[in-house]
């Protein structure tokens, strides 16, 4: 990067990088220079104009936060102008300011109480009338108190820099200058929260936590986000064993190192938003055994003489084979070690998994191994997002990624099957029909192998397999099934050339677009043979699906557990926070199989649809009360904090006590021994040799006109987000259809009506959008609109039609 | 006495038609200029012959002219600033209304010279005629093959937009004028980079005021030396001075640099109905007061920085002995307090806070102590804003407490007896 550029800064020397602010110089020598518009992930605006210095040789003070540093610089933080300049700027804030601090919620860690403590003057010289504006309602998230607003506008410079859309402005001038959302609309929910964090002042403060605690009374831990894959740093604030609010990790001087800036600095309003499931009245906090058509509460002891008991008793009489068991990628590393272990190795049973999806999961482990991690992004040349609304998959890797290409101008290459929202900061976005991913990167790749810059890619292993994957294999047939012209498929394949060391995201829950992903960035690097590799960054929805797919390589698939319960050979099935109702395919056969089961434990936060069918259900420690690690799908192991007391045991114990039970030690006092031992085996890799890897081509059954597309959406409702009531709302089940179809169809926007296939049928309200290709419906999975009651196959075309009710 | 280059013809019937316009010796300094002069040789002409910025702050325009970037990739632009917004300034007006081809000549030649291909005319909203002149102007320009592909065969394409501003006085700052010219709201940028380097849509960008750009034809016709010869050794050619206020004749004159205020004043007809000085802003209202002391002031760059005040844009007002200066000053001040953007805190707070405390003591509600008041908010505006205005703010305050504190004092007493209130 730069020089070293080395200044003095009241009379001590420093060196930092050429083209670092003055200060950010001055922090790293610990000189405080107080500031509000700065903030060290925005611009530079200049326009508080609290952080003057002196500096030799310039004879008006200057701004530190716009300040370049310059070798042999000499800056003074503390002479007695600058300390008098600052009181008269202070004094300016707080002239208009309310300062009903004892109301405010800000109290604590504003930075207007903090500086001018510290800065301001002693007295108040303004004796006139404050002024005052409108308030008005931006939603169920923020709160906008537009009095004690400093102007520092780090808001409005969070959506021009990070979001999206324009959300907020600045209107009227002067001292009238109002920071709105236009036409006084409500914010939209998405990243609206940061704007809490970023506020100074209480200008913008946090609705749900709103008057509940003084920040001084509150305690907080550091922790992860259980929200998608992303891993996000969040603090848990709680009160009285009670969490109040969720924070960034955000320590004060930013540093965003750590993490390349990905998991400490900002937060989704998902991701902030989604604790208040902890309080539900619904939540399963003792062990109860069904009696009749209900539940009844009965202590541990007896529920696990009876779990043993009937545990013993299958294995007796069918031996291992017929007990199983199911865990969710959600639970954390520790918990799916153990599982594992008390199936395979103390009860001596295969039927052991977390994936309802993947069939072959050793090719898949091997490409993990080989795949990104957040600490190649920052290097990469570029980041092709593949076929994922990654907004909404993992919302705030996408606002890195937004940010990265608009602030900072790396490309940032689009292709996706309808528009996210992330077009306007894409040096290239392409539309192609959904579900021919497949196609369209084989497409890419014979686009780079054009004749003068002929590449034989089929010396290298899987190459033919990989070709003969497809039925056709010329440009032509690429182009129609995909819909993308061949002229930009050439210009997508030369932009990738032109850069080195692609980050490919992909939805790593798609095994086949895993592998399509993988054999472009072969291609690309020997095609290229930089010194960079290109890398595939699978996205992921669940928050340890990465860590689940590394700790259960050996896939049996639950699908076999599910076929075995079906025959009638499974006598017993431990779910551990895993919901198969709701989670795998064909709901309606979901139920009949577990009906044919004798014996079910779930354990569970709440009495999910599968608990229902279960004789035993366990409680399950909530995700922000426990302990243990996750690994992000950035390859990085998160640790996980209780943020408060939960009363239930863990389920680690809840493991080891049973398998004590049967006879087998699993000794572990505290976690971090059991942890030791857990990343002995995560250390192992598997060693992914250099090749191809055929791909599966699905074909359309043709049988309904309209072929679904799974739609993603952070606000979309599963067992914890239905049950926080700030969030719950935001997000409306639907179907989405381009305009031509639903004209064709006589619907409207608004219109309620079924969608349905020979599988089931779901009642949702119609809308169109014009970025919907004709031929498709777009619905999100969602606990009013379960998607699974439509499917029996994960991968392939899933065919609907759509009548009006 | 006076000799006038730039408006010289302005009061000509029909001067604003290209063909008088060339009657009267137009549009021959453009085809002397791009076939006698290489780019560089307009720049080092314009630099000997010492023009300096005449939209307030004085800088040598050669000099300016040179920093523009010669290797830079990206287009360049020039930009004449023509939102003539301070207080008591209206002589932009008279040259765009009275001789727009002298402006749009003067647009041509500074483009070739820094080598911009597209220029913009940023008026002053509120000069519809003004604007609508200009416009005719350059169409008549264009077909007569001045401005347009190709001027006058040298290859060169050259064209002039106009585009009118929305009203903000702060527009009137080149940083905001940008902001405002590429369509957002106008608020000043950073500075570095300055527009010569990263200036409107980011590429390298002179801007000038009209008087400036008026000038250069004249230049061009006559050389350097001759224009250097007008005025004084550092402040050279002539300045139009806007004389308004209480003087018999208010109106546009062009007199040649460095002459005395008494001589303007004369040029004026002297003070209305007899009456005496008391003071006057001598470039506007962001420049200090002076008093009947400095009648014998010459009125240049030098002269009047020396006295602790500025030749600003030229607009003298003349406040004469019935005015009360606490109203003279409360006035100007709600006048920046709302012209303020809003952008950094000192200007937005402190000018409102000024205005706040001159309501008061105006409404006969002044406390002991406002005097100070006024002065340590003035001291606390000045030199920490963003951009100049919020100094500007500072000056009619700071200046008119410094000769005018007594009047000050009978205010806050409740006892003001000046005519004009």
């Amino acid at each position: 990067m730069g020089n070293a550029i080395t200044l003095t800064i009241d009379g001590r020397e420093v060196t930092v990088q050429e083209g670092t602010m003055v200060i950010e110089a001055a922090k790293k020598l610990g000189i405080e220079i107080p500031y509000y518009c700065y903030h060290p992930l925005l611009k530079s605006v200049g326009c508080c104009r609290v952080c003057l210095v002196e500096v030799e040789g310039i004879p008006k003070l200057q701004t530190s936060c716009t300040l370049e540093v310059k070798n042999g610089m000499v800056v003074r933080t503390n002479t007695p102008l600058v300390q008098k300049r600052r009181k008269g700027v202070i004094g300016f804030l707080l002239a208009n300011h309310p300062l009903d601090c004892p109301v405010c919620d800000q109290g604590g860690e504003c930075d207007l109480q903090n500086f001018s403590h510290r800065y301001g003057p002693a007295v108040a010289k303004f004796k006139e009338h404050k002024r005052t504006f409108q308030k008005y309602y931006i939603g169920p998230l923020v709160e906008r108190e537009m009095n004690r607003c400093i102007l520092c506008k780090r808001c409005v410079r969070f959506y021009d820099e990070y979001g999206g859309e324009t959300t907020l402005g600045e209107f009227n001038r002067a001292a009238e200058t109002d920071i709105r959302t236009f036409y006084k609309t409500e914010f939209n929910p998405g990243f609206s929260g940061n704007t809490i964090f970023l506020c100074p002042v209480g200008a913008l403060t946090d609705k749900v936590y709103r008057f509940k605690a003084r920040v001084w009374d509150m305690k907080f831990i550091t922790s992860v986000c259980p929200g998608c894959g992303t891993g996000c740093s969040i603090r848990l604030w709680s009160r009285n064993n009670r969490i109040l609010r969720i924070t960034p990790d955000r320590n004060n001087n930013c540093s965003n190192n750590s993490n390349h800036g990905i998991l400490n600095n900002f937060l989704c309003d998902r991701g902030q938003f989604d604790f208040e499931y902890l309080s539900s009245g619904e939540r399963v906090r003792t062990p109860m055994i069904k009696q009749n058509d209900g539940f009844i509460p009965v202590t541990y002891e007896k529920a696990m003489d009876m779990i043993v008991f009937r545990l013993k008793k299958s294995i007796a009489e069918s031996g291992p084979d017929s007990v199983g068991g199911i865990i969710s990628s959600a639970s954390t590393c520790e918990e799916i070690y153990l599982f594992k272990k008390l199936f395979k190795d103390c009860i001596g049973s295969p039927n052991v998994d977390f994936r309802s999806r993947f069939s072959d999961s050793g090719q898949v482990n091997a490409i993990l191994d080989e795949s990104a991690e957040y600490s190649d992004l920052p290097g990469s040349g570029g980041v092709f997002v593949l076929g994922t609304n990654i907004l909404h998959q993992q919302p705030v890797l996408g606002l890195y990624l937004r940010n990265r290409a608009k602030r900072k101008g790396s490309t940032l290459l689009l292709a996706e099957p309808y528009k996210t929202g992330m077009e306007d900061c894409a040096s290239l976005s392409v539309c192609y029909r959904p579900g021919t991913e497949a196609y369209l990167l084989y497409g890419l790749i014979l686009c780079m192998l054009n004749p003068e810059n002929r590449e034989d890619l089929s010396r290298i292993e899987g190459f033919e397999e990989f070709r003969n994957s497809f039925k056709e294999i010329t440009m032509e047939a690429v182009e129609q099934t995909t819909g993308v012209t061949k002229e930009t498929m050439e210009k997508v394949s030369s932009l990738l050339l032109d850069k080195e060391g692609w980050t490919i995201i992909i939805d790593g829950e798609k095994e086949s677009l895993l592998f399509s992903a993988h054999n472009l960035g072969m291609a690309l690097n020997n095609v290229q043979k930089g010194r960079v590799k290109s890398k595939v960054l699978p996205v992921f929805s669940q928050p340890n699906h990465r860590g689940a797919m590394k700790l259960m390589p050996e896939s049996c698939n639950a699908r076999k557990i599910i076929d075995a319960a079906l025959s009638g050979k499974l006598k017993f099935l431990y779910l551990l926070g895993s919901d198969p109702v709701s989670e795998f395919l064909d709901r309606k056969k979901m139920g009949a199989v577990l009906k044919n089961v004798e014996f079910i434990v779930a354990q569970d936060v709440f009495l999910t649809e599968a608990a229902q069918y279960a004789s035993i259900v366990l409680p399950g420690k909530a995700p922000h009360a426990k302990q243990g690690s996750f690994i992000c799908s950035g390859g990085l192991t998160r640790e996980l904090q209780e943020g408060i007391k939960e009363g239930m045991e863990s389920e680690w114990k809840t493991i080891t006590r049973l398998a004590e039970r049967l006879g087998y030690s699993m000794r572990y006092d505290i976690i971090d021994d059991l942890r030791n031992e857990m990343l002995s085996v995560l250390q192992k890799k598997d060693s992914c040799r250099e090749k191809f890897l055929p791909v599966r081509i699905f074909e359309k059954p043709g049988k309904f006109p309209f072929v679904l597309v799974e739609g993603k959406n952070m606000f979309a409702r599963d067992k914890f987000i239905s049950r926080c009531g700030a969030i719950k709302f935001f997000f409306k089940p639907g179907v989405c259809i381009s305009p031509s179809d639903a004209e064709k169809s006589g619907l409207m926007d608004g219109d309620a009506v079924t969608v349905f296939n020979n599988l089931g049928e779901l009642k949702v309200m119609v809308s169109t959008m014009k970025d919907v290709q004709p031929g498709y419906a777009v619905m999100t999975d969602d606990i009013a609109c379960p998607l699974n009651i439509l499917k029996d196959s994960e991968e392939g075309f899933v065919e609907v039609d759509i009548r009006k009710e | 006495m006076s000799e006038k280059i730039v408006l010289k013809y302005a009061d000509v019937p029909e001067q604003k038609n290209i063909g008088t316009y060339m009657k009267n010796g137009g549009y021959k300094a453009l085809p002397r200029a791009l076939s006698e002069y290489k780019p560089d040789e307009i720049i080092q002409l314009v630099d000997k012959s010492g023009l300096r910025g005449r939209g307030g702050a004085g800088f040598p325009t050669g000099k300016k002219w040179g920093f523009i970037p010669k290797t830079s990739p990206k287009p360049k632009y020039l930009v004449c600033n023509a939102d003539e917004g301070e207080p008591g300034t209206f002589k932009d007006r008279a040259i765009i209304e009275g001789d727009p081809h002298l402006l749009i000549e003067g647009m041509a030649i500074s483009s070739y010279a820094i080598g911009a291909h597209k220029a913009y005319i940023y008026i002053r909203g509120e000069f519809a005629m003004g604007a609508d002149i200009l416009v005719s102007a350059i169409n008549q320009a264009r077909e007569a093959g001045f401005l347009g592909k190709n001027v006058l065969g040298s290859g060169l394409d050259i064209d002039i937009d106009v585009f009118r501003g929305a009203g903000a006085y702060i527009c009137g700052e080149e940083t905001a004028l940008l902001d405002s010219l590429e369509g957002r709201r106008g608020m000043p940028r950073l500075k570095p980079p300055f527009p010569v380097v990263v200036g409107l849509y980011a590429s390298p960008t002179m801007i000038n005021n009209v008087e400036t750009l008026a000038n250069i034809p004249r230049i061009i016709d006559n050389g350097a030396e001759w224009f250097a010869g007008i005025g004084t050794p550092h402040s050279t050619g002539t300045k139009i001075f806007c004389i308004s206020g209480d003087v018999n004749k208010p109106g546009v004159y062009e007199t040649p640099m460095g002459i005395s205020f008494k001589e303007l004043l004369k040029m004026a007809d002297g003070i209305k109905d007899g009456k005496k000085l008391k003071a006057f802003f001598p470039g506007g209202s962001s420049t200090p007061i002076l008093t009947d002391a400095h009648l014998n002031i010459e009125m240049d760059f030098e002269s009047l920085k020396k006295a602790g005040s500025m030749l600003g844009s030229g607009a003298v007002i003349v406040l004469n002995e019935d005015r009360c200066m606490v109203k003279t000053a409360a006035r100007l001040v709600k006048f920046y307090r709302d012209e303020s953007c809003g952008k950094c805190s000192p200007c937005r707070e402190g000018t409102d806070w000024l205005a706040k405390v001159y309501k008061r003591i105006m409404d006969n509600k002044g406390r002991d102590g406002d005097i100070d008041l006024l002065l340590s908010i003035s001291h606390d505006i000045y030199g920490t804003t963003f951009c100049p205005l919020g100094d500007a703010a500072t000056m009619p305050v700071v200046s008119s407490i410094k000769y005018f504190r007594k009047e000050y004092e009978e205010h806050i007493n409740g006892k003001c007896n000046h005519t004009d209130n």
